[in-house]
């Protein structure tokens, strides 16, 4: 019946539904101005032509928007208004776009409320660290988005924790989605079409996490001919290859090493100590099977490693010392997608996929005659099928997840040896491996409606289930959001949307390590429900910029946190015994203006928020409400891309950021329980202090050169040009009594302040053909 | 050119920094600091009250306390180590305790209830080689989310036939929890030695038997019985002595906060922390439960049952003096 109903609603459909369908179809992308009215409703002939530019042709027909096929981007502008008049669809809109609009477009694009995309073109021009072009890194430059530790790992939406984000690839969630710690996610620019952020007004295909969606879109490959680029930078070796093979099949692949993978072959025969590497594999498969169904396959692989050994040998036997260092931690994923692209009636996709990230540590000292060791292997595997359909207006469909958490398996021995025997062995069983199964079942249905000409009426409603071992959640979640467009210059939104998270987990407020296993929801530890109002409006009546805020408020039930604090390894049983379930808030106001056109573009953002955790029950923090990890007050970000020439852009970004709280011990208190009294440093409160602001200035001047045969680039930056203090790393300690002074007697608390990322350069040098 | 270069390459060189980065918290003179497990099985309790300053923690001795055992006042006495406060009280489930420590400026005020207690059901246990197999029956204590504490104590006694001397001793050992499915999902076995466990007692929650019963096998090591202390005592006395070993099985129940302290610092001081000590640089300071109003600490009060298993007998006669005849009153496995 919703297949007939979406038959017979075609005619109701949006052309950005259309754009969207020729995207899967052909594999482009569309690049334009965010006051272009794509949300307008088409209803010409069905999208069934053999050729791209037919289809185009007939979807933008008296739409007010003329199309243009670069490569595999497809670029929209406005009709000039003299020639647009009387053309205009429906709207009384007034495209004084069309005066904006030259081949240079804006680095964002908002195209509904709550959303951001970012083209894969932006992506290429922000300055970052060691030359990586990262799609997270440029998220972290958004409105409302930051890192959860500076410079480093986890991406925090609306004060969210990194946890919170559902990072999608292709479709398909990913866990610890970073290498190196965050310094550089796991996407690669080369193989990236679209990346899209979700911070409200959610459409309720998306769930399965409570604050931000990342929908990373990867591309299919060309059916042209073979294309590809080789990128050497500072730090890694890049190589992507896209095309057709045959008639029906295109490819993508694209490989990512670390330069020291290959010496580590080298490093280990000549037993050095340390090394560091890591890799990606991307590959894509598309074959069309006819005109309306193509299957495509998808797999990646990405692993990190890490390993440090140290030996000092003395005379006498037994008295050396070994210390074994050793991480591993990655990704991998296949998928398996059936296309149903008709060019009329329903679109769909369904996917079975089969993801698995990995962790684990081996760690051995042996210090004379003491030997301690320990091995951890937490896991996480996810089998999902998914089916996704477009029929008109109307979005639906399902999905089932079969999570298994791996938790456990960590053990460390500890053995003393006196004069060869044994003296000592001792296993810590720290957790026993166990396998936690959690079943995510959804299904979905999403629609649009215009109620006027000026408004539009966006809902949805998705059904979630959650089912452990010891019980089954139904959380729904309902998907509202309303578009006003007064005229060509102002846009007024709202939304209302509920998310759920059945999977949790937790981090050290210090850093978020790769090895933190994730923990199914149980009946201790129910789903995060979060719910987010938010309103906002644009304007866009000065020509060549465009304004946006947006206020929200988004609260949180049974968010999870440690009673007393945080601990590397611990058993599921002991993990829900050290957590505890309380609420938690989110609220704040976000400004950008942005500059869309012209030899500068670029944008201002500005967010004032506020992000805090309670929990009645009084098992954190005694009850009282306190900072969030991700609390920041103020954040600032400035981008600017200048075309210096027809071949050189110039881009620099600047960031301040208010200072994260921690939470500072201001006396050496005695603290009793069964197993006697102890003596700590004594912390009144959670966040009752907080780091100094960060800030930072990154550049990147890129020059481009189209060769007979493609092109090539170079690319050089500086990382926080004016070496900001910024505490990158850094760990907790005290003044000792030698070292003390009137001003810092002995035990005064300080943090030892690494400021790492300071003056880092990069060059990189790319060929694509 | 050249000049450039050295201040490029000298620049890269010095681009990290390191740095002590200092905090404005409002540091806080002294502030009251109060400490005292209670327990059934004793009578005498003690109170633990000090300064808590930005250095350490100084035993308070300006200070007086009050106590009331459901609304009776009980006198407080100083103890010998200062600080502490003394109490004597004969403790029952459902008892309401009041302290109140009063110090010039200042007073700091707890109450707590008697837990419920929990009832010990069957005990066994066998000898397997080195170590006793104990299996204990626990009733949990109904309606209501319960934490315990396990302990197993060596209780060793001696009289002399002729001499009508006494001798007693009670120490507490260490236990195995490893063997057992709900106790060992995460504890400590140590397969050479008992000496080294640095904690005795074992703490669990009843969420595998809510409201039911459940047997737990814990394993505790032989050699800790080894040598009892009043031995050395008894050299050079008449050797016409009898001994009785036991094993007497102790089951607190404990409140949730004092639960989750203790498992809290069990890792925090664990061997493992000191043999692998890059793993505090991921540690935070945490934020510990505080169960006294105007001060630092925390009073607990458990309620606690105990149960002896008698294990072995020796005979000390002339015929043998060093060597005593060995009786054992469990099982072989």
């Amino acid at each position: 019946m919703l297949l007939t109903a979406g038959w017979t609603a075609q005619a109701q459909a949006t052309l950005l539904e259309g754009m969207r369908q020729l995207e899967h179809r052909y594999g482009v992308s569309f690049v334009y101005d965010a006051k272009l009215p794509v949300e307008h409703p088409y209803g010409g002939r069905p999208l069934d032509g053999r050729k791209l530019e037919t289809n185009l042709d007939r979807l933008f027909r008296r739409s007010g928007i003329e199309w243009r096929v670069r490569g595999k981007s497809v670029i929209l502008k406005a009709v000039p208004r003299k020639d647009a008049a009387g053309t205009a669809p429906v709207t009384p809109v007034v495209l004084d776009s069309a005066k904006i609009v030259d081949s240079r477009q804006p680095l964002l694009s908002e195209t509904q409320p709550g959303r951001l995309d970012l083209p894969a073109r932006t992506v290429w021009k922000m300055p970052v660290l060691f030359g990586e072009r990262d799609v997270l890194k440029s998220l972290q430059l958004l409105p409302g988005v930051q890192p959860v530790h500076e410079g480093f790992s986890g991406i925090s939406v609306r004060g969210g924790y990194a946890d919170e984000n559902l990072i999608l690839r292709d479709g398909i969630p990913l866990y610890g989605a970073d290498h190196m710690l965050g310094v550089i996610s796991v996407f690669m620019p080369e193989s990236v079409r679209e990346v899209s952020l979700y911070k409200s007004a959610f459409p309720a295909r998306f769930g399965g996490r409570a604050s931000g969606v990342i929908d990373v879109r990867t591309a299919d490959g060309n059916a042209s001919r073979l294309r590809g680029s080789l990128t050497v930078g500072l730090l890694t070796d890049k190589l992507h290859l896209d095309g057709p093979v045959g008639e029906r099949t295109t490819f993508s692949i694209s490989g990512r090493i670390l330069h020291t993978v290959l010496a580590e072959p080298v490093l280990k025969q000549l037993d050095r100590s340390t090394n560091y590497w890591f890799h990606d594999l991307d590959v894509s498969v598309k074959h069309r099977l006819g005109a309306a169904d193509a299957l495509r396959l998808t797999a990646y692989s990405g692993q990190d490693r890490y390993r440090r050994d140290e030996r000092s040998k003395t005379p006498e036997p037994g008295a050396g010392s070994v210390h074994h260092m050793a991480f591993g931690w990655g990704n991998t994923l296949a998928a398996l997608s059936w296309l149903h692209e008709p060019g009329s009636g329903p679109t769909g996709e369904t996917t079975l996929a089969w993801t698995k990230h990995k962790s684990g540590m081996d760690l051995r000292n042996e210090n004379g005659s003491t030997a301690a060791a320990l091995r951890s292997q937490p896991s996480l595997q996810d089998f999902t099928l998914r089916s996704d359909w477009t029929a008109g207006r109307f979005r639906f469909g399902g999905s089932y997840i079969l999570h298994r958490v791996y938790w456990g398996g960590e053990q460390s021995d500890i053995r003393e040896t006196v004069e060869g025997r044994i003296v000592r062995d001792t296993t810590f069983i720290l957790a026993a491996p166990e396998v936690i199964p959690l079943h995510e079942a959804a299904v979905y249905g999403e629609a649009g409606w215009s109620l006027s000409p000026l408004v539009r009426l966006d809902a949805g409603l998705r059904l979630t289930l959650y089912h452990t071992a010891d019980k089954t959640f139904a959380v729904p979640e309902p998907r509202l959001s309303l578009r006003w467009d007064r005229d060509s210059r102002w846009t007024a939104h709202a939304s209302y949307t509920r998310m759920s998270q059945g999977l949790l987990r937790l981090s050290s407020s210090m850093t978020t390590l790769p090895l933190e296993p994730w923990m199914p929801v149980s009946g201790a530890r129910p789903p995060i429900v979060a719910d987010q109002w938010s309103i906002g409006g644009a304007w866009h009546g000065l020509p060549g910029w465009s304004f946006s805020a947006e206020a929200y408020y988004k609260g949180l039930q049974n968010v999870v946190d440690y009673t007393v604090s945080y601990h590397t390894f611990v058993s599921s049983d002991q993990w829900k015994r050290m957590t505890a379930s309380g609420q938690g808030r989110s609220y704040g106001v976000e400004l950008l203006a942005q500059k869309t056109a012209g030899r500068l573009t670029g944008w201002l953002g500005y967010t004032l928020s506020r992000s805090d955790r309670i929990f009645p029950d009084g098992r954190v923090n005694r009850g009282i409400r306190y900072p969030a990890v991700t609390d920041r007050r103020h954040r600032i970000n400035l981008v600017a891309d200048y075309a210096l020439t027809r071949r050189t852009d110039f881009t620099a970004s600047w960031t301040f950021a208010s200072g994260a709280p921690v939470t500072i011990p201001s006396l050496m208190a005695d603290v009793g329980s069964e197993d006697g009294i102890k003596n700590i440093r004594y912390a009144p409160l959670r966040g009752n202090d907080r780091f100094p602001p960060i800030h930072r200035l990154d550049i990147s001047i890129t020059v481009n050169k189209e060769l007979r045969r493609g092109s090539r680039s170079w690319s050089f930056g500086m990382y926080n040009l004016y070496g900001a203090r910024n505490p990158d790393l850094g760990w907790f300690s005290s003044v000792g009594e030698s070292e003390a002074t009137e001003k810092t007697p002995a035990g005064t608390l300080y943090y030892h302040r690494i400021s790492l990322l300071r003056f880092i350069p990069s060059v990189s040098f790319t060929r694509s053909f | 050119m050249n000049h450039r270069l050295v201040i490029l390459i000298s620049l890269l060189v010095s681009v990290s920094c390191e740095d002590r980065l200092w905090f404005s918290t409002p540091k806080e003179e002294k502030v009251l600091n109060v400490n005292g497990l209670l327990d059934t099985s004793d009578s005498l309790h003690t109170l633990r009250v000090a300064y808590a300053t930005s250095e350490k923690a100084i035993p308070a001795e300006d200070v007086s306390v009050l106590c009331h055992v459901n609304g009776r006042e009980v006198p407080v006495d100083a103890g010998e180590r200062k600080g502490d406060f003394l109490f004597r009280s004969e403790l029952r489930p459902s008892d309401r305790v009041s302290l109140r420590v009063v110090s010039p400026g200042t007073e700091a005020f707890t109450e707590s209830v008697v837990p419920r207690q929990a009832e010990i059901g069957t005990v066994q246990v066998t000898r397997d080689g080195e170590v006793f197999v104990c299996r204990i029956e626990v009733r949990d204590i109904p309606e209501e989310d319960s934490f315990y504490r396990l302990d197993i104590r060596g209780r060793q006694r001696a009289y002399g036939r002729q001499s009508g001397l006494e001798y007693k001793e009670e120490r507490t050992l260490a236990v195995d929890p490893s063997g057992d499915p709900v106790l060992g999902k995460s504890r400590v076995s140590d397969r050479y030695s008992y000496q080294h466990l640095e904690y005795d007692g074992v703490i669990f929650s009843d969420e595998a038997f809510r409201d039911g019963r459940i047997s737990f096998t814990v394993r505790v090591g032989l050699n800790q019985l080894d040598e009892p202390y009043f031995w050395y005592s008894l050299e050079g006395s008449p050797v016409d002595y009898h001994g009785v070993s036991s094993l007497v099985v102790k089951l607190s129940s404990i409140p949730r906060e004092d639960y989750e302290l203790t498992e809290y610092f069990r890792f925090q001081w664990d061997d493992l922390y000191d043999n692998l000590g890059f793993l505090s640089y991921f540690e935070e300071e945490g934020v510990y439960p505080n169960n006294v109003e105007n001060a630092i600490g925390n009073v607990f009060v458990r309620s606690s049952v105990s149960q002896a298993v008698d294990i072995l007998e020796m005979d000390y006669t002339s015929d043998d003096p060093g060597h005593p005849s060995i009786t054992w009153k469990v099982p072989s496995e």
